[in-house]
């Protein structure tokens, strides 16, 4: 078996970047949305067969144990080769946190079921009415015999249409005293009764998020993960280096790319106002390469991110957002027009990265309540 | 002056009831279902409160009034997103009939409007990149039995009109020809635009266009375009105003009633300061508008009037997607979904900010039309 571990970054780089070259489906790079399980599941059964899904877990765990310096060289070079993301929740959040916190059991029960995609996993954290106070939280797990007793809805959950289980955060103790207290991890079967999962249409017209109901649903005991009323601190702990990769600058990149199809197409090279735009977000994102590489090098001497890292995500989001508008104003009346047209020889979808950008600043902790992060924690402003 | 502004109220309150009355928003989904720009019940009710006739002279059934009571309907059905396309056509077709050469015809045509009998689309548009009418590549020639049209239109909206007013080019000129949706030798295919309305391309193979159907001669075209163009692009500043209007509305009842960390969003002050910013681009889309309208209904020189055009919907359009970009953010995921107001008022200003030039075509043709003097005082 090969040691990945051992190659130099450049021969592991280069490694990787071959076998996506030869194996990735030229048909599926750079989805112009997110795609369903169906559509990627014969690239990721291929991985799993060889043993790739899971790249950062340790080997005992069926992973590949990647070091962090070679985990970011992996995903750069997906990045890189425009390989659309799976429903990638198990081997994110649920594995790490089984191989952290979980019984022996639960680890048995789910891990390999992750590593091969007979389970997908969905997040369920959001509800109606607890979104960037995610601690306010209401569906309630009441503890009956062997089983645990939900009630609650969650909502905005990516993908639960194509999952089969649903990680969630459920009020176990309401009397605690602080909100954050009384709140326990559970895993949940999505088969079982009292589950209805409704897909919800976004903005773009794709039904990539839905509600779930719970109604009565009985989760066995054993599905607790760690101690009860820990969900909250675990959930806070689980957030590791996963952050990085809300402040990489692939999807400004992309956008740029993007822009500068569609300014070939249009001749607006010889523009000067569009030059100085252009200019303008050429640095913005070279600067976001720049520092990501800084928060990256962290990464790999294997030390935590800290708070500050939330300014990645914000400026991150905020470049692709401003290139996304710049496609549009580029466009002429074409920008009224959905979906891929041409230019020229050229084909451009002017609109679906104008509305990609939309979320990315309200996901993952939205930008505003970044903003409140860096002015407490890294500016400490007093309240 | 007094009098009118009491009438521009009444009016402005008739149109707010009139959307009231009216699922509009339910109705712009279920059209986007069933492939349809707008429905005909909806567009006769227009026609019987006569806002359709509102520019078209009382000889041909209408209120022969000014810019400024249309944009007020403009903003209204903006505000209250009807899915109709008053402003394509009692707005755009209608003043480039008005100011054709042919009064026979423009006649008839501005009572069908008027009427609702029947609805026309200006089809001017040949390169989706070239926001100006003045280039048709598509000709008209004499043939066998007269004068016909060959080329090609695009983005011709709305594209279920019975007839469209045709630009096309001769050695003397721009003409403009009625060709009726049937006529023998056009194809119409049609698309949805991101907004659900729907536009058509025009194919004319050699399409016959008898001597009575010329609505503007070679001498004329080009103006008559130019001024229905100028009129279309203030009224699409006023319809984008009474979108963002009300997206404004929806932000600060959002903001009012939905609650985290045991509050209301509207009780954090950041918050409170970004739908401030959102109000301010409002005021100006308004004033940049006042000051078109006043124009556009006091000033015949088409340069001045372009100038003024420009001035508006450059505000509007980049005003109204910062207020709608910003709606969003401010709902959360809830403003991401297609079932959630905001977007549907979104989808319709991306339309029309992309309609008739955007933003940066505007700003550049604002700065092409300044009087030298006045740049060479700024330097
Ligand atoms: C595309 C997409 C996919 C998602 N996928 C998932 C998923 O798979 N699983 C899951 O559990 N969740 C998911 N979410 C939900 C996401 O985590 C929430 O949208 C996010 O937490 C914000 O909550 P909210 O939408 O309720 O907005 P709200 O919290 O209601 O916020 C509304 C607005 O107010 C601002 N705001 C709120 N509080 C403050 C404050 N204190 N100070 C200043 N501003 C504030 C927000 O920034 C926002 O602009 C997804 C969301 C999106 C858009």
């Amino acid at each position: 078996m090969t040691d990945w571990n051992a190659m130099s970054d450049e021969a592991f780089r280069q490694a990787v970047r071959a076998d996506l070259e030869a194996n990735y489906p030229e048909h599926l790079r750079y989805p112009s949305r997110r795609l369903r399980w169906q559509e990627v599941r014969e690239w990721y059964l291929d991985r799993a067969a060889r043993g790739w899904t899971a790249p950062g877990w340790p080997q005992a765990f069926g992973g590949v144990g990647l070091t962090p310096a070679k985990q970011l060289i992996y995903i750069e070079e997906q990045e890189r080769r425009g390989v659309a993301r799976g429903p990638d929740q198990g081997v994110v959040m649920v594995g790490p946190l089984l191989i952290r916190y979980g019984t022996e059991a639960q680890q048995q029960a789910f891990l390999p079921r992750i590593l091969s995609w007979e389970h997908i996993w969905c997040q369920g954290y959001s509800e109606p009415n607890a979104g960037s106070d995610l601690a306010s939280l209401r569906t309630r797990a009441v503890a009956d015999g062997d089983v645990y007793i939900v009630n609650g809805q969650k909502t905005w959950t990516t993908l639960a249409q194509d999952a089969t289980h649903m990680f969630l955060l459920a009020r176990t103790d309401p009397a605690a005293e602080r909100k954050q207290e009384g709140i326990s991890f559970l895993l949940v079967d999505l088969r079982t009764e009292g589950v209805h999962i409704r897909p919800i249409r976004n903005i773009a017209g794709h039904e990539e998020f839905c509600e779930v109901f719970l109604e009565d649903v009985r989760v066995p005991r054993e599905n607790l993960v760690g101690s009860p009323n820990e969900g909250w601190s675990m959930a806070k702990a689980l957030l590791g280096f996963e952050r990085l990769f809300l402040g990489s600058p692939k999807l400004a990149r992309q956008a740029l790319g993007r822009l500068h199809r569609l300014a070939a197409a249009r001749e607006l090279y010889r523009d000067p106002g569009f030059m100085d735009q252009l200019a303008r977000l050429e640095l913005d994102v070279a600067d976001l390469g720049e520092a990501y590489e800084g928060f990256a090098e962290q990464v790999r001497a294997g030390q935590p991110l800290g708070a500050d890292v939330s300014w990645l995500k914000i400026w991150a989001t905020e470049t692709f957002d401003r290139i996304a508008a710049l496609i549009v104003a580029s466009a002429g009346s074409a920008a009224a027009i959905p979906g891929p047209q041409s230019f020229g020889d050229r084909s451009v979808d002017v609109l679906n990265l104008y509305f990609d950008a939309m979320p990315a600043t309200i996901y993952g902790g939205s930008n505003e309540i970044q903003r409140n992060i860096l002015a407490k924690q890294v500016l400490r402003l007093p309240e | 002056m007094e009098d009118r502004q009491d009438e521009h109220r009444m009016l402005a309150d008739s149109v707010r009831d009139f959307v009231r009355a009216d699922a509009t928003l339910s109705r712009v989904r279920a059209l986007r279902e069933t492939h349809q720009s707008f429905s005909r019940e909806a567009w006769s009710r227009l026609a019987d409160v006569g806002w359709l006739g509102i520019r078209v002279p009382e000889a041909a059934g209408g209120l022969d009034l000014g810019v400024a009571e249309l944009a007020i309907v403009a903003e209204g059905l903006g505000r209250g997103r009807l899915p109709e396309p008053f402003v394509e056509v009692a707005g755009f077709a209608a003043a480039v009939i008005r100011s054709g050469d042919n009064d026979v015809l423009a006649r008839d045509l501005l009572a069908d409007i008027a009427s609702g009998r029947r609805l026309y689309a200006v089809a001017w548009q040949e390169d989706s990149q070239d926001a100006s009418p003045a280039r048709p590549l598509c000709t008209v020639q004499p043939g066998g039995a007269g004068p016909v049209l060959t080329g090609r239109k695009i983005l011709v909206t709305p594209a279920e009109a019975d007839a469209y007013i045709v630009s096309a080019a001769s050695a003397d000129g721009i003409a403009l020809y009625r060709v009726a949706a049937d006529a023998p030798g056009l194809d119409v295919s049609a698309q949805a635009l991101v907004d659900g309305s729907r536009v058509a391309e025009l194919r004319l193979h050699g399409v016959p266009v008898p001597d009575g159907d010329r609505l503007a001669s070679p001498g004329r075209g080009l103006e008559a375009l130019e001024h229905g163009v100028a009129e279309a692009q203030v009224l699409a500043s006023a319809e984008m105003l009474g979108l963002s209007e009300q997206l404004l509305a929806l932000t600060n009842d959002y903001l009012a009633t939905r609650r985290q960390f045991d509050r209301p969003l509207s009780a954090f002050q950041v918050l409170r300061h970004r739908a401030v910013n959102l109000y301010i681009q409002v005021e100006l889309m308004r004033a940049a508008l006042r000051q078109a309208v006043r124009v556009l209904d006091g000033d015949d020189d088409l340069a001045v009037r372009q100038q003024a055009a420009s001035r508006a919907k450059a505000r509007a359009g980049s005003a109204a997607m910062a207020v709608a970009r910003e709606a969003v953010q401010l709902h959360g995921a809830i403003g991401y979904t297609e079932e959630a107001d905001v977007g549907v008022h979104l989808h319709r200003i991306v339309a029309l900010s992309a309609w008739l030039g955007n933003a940066a075509w505007h700003r550049r043709r604002y700065a092409a039309l300044l009087p030298r003097e006045s740049l060479e005082a700024v330097s």
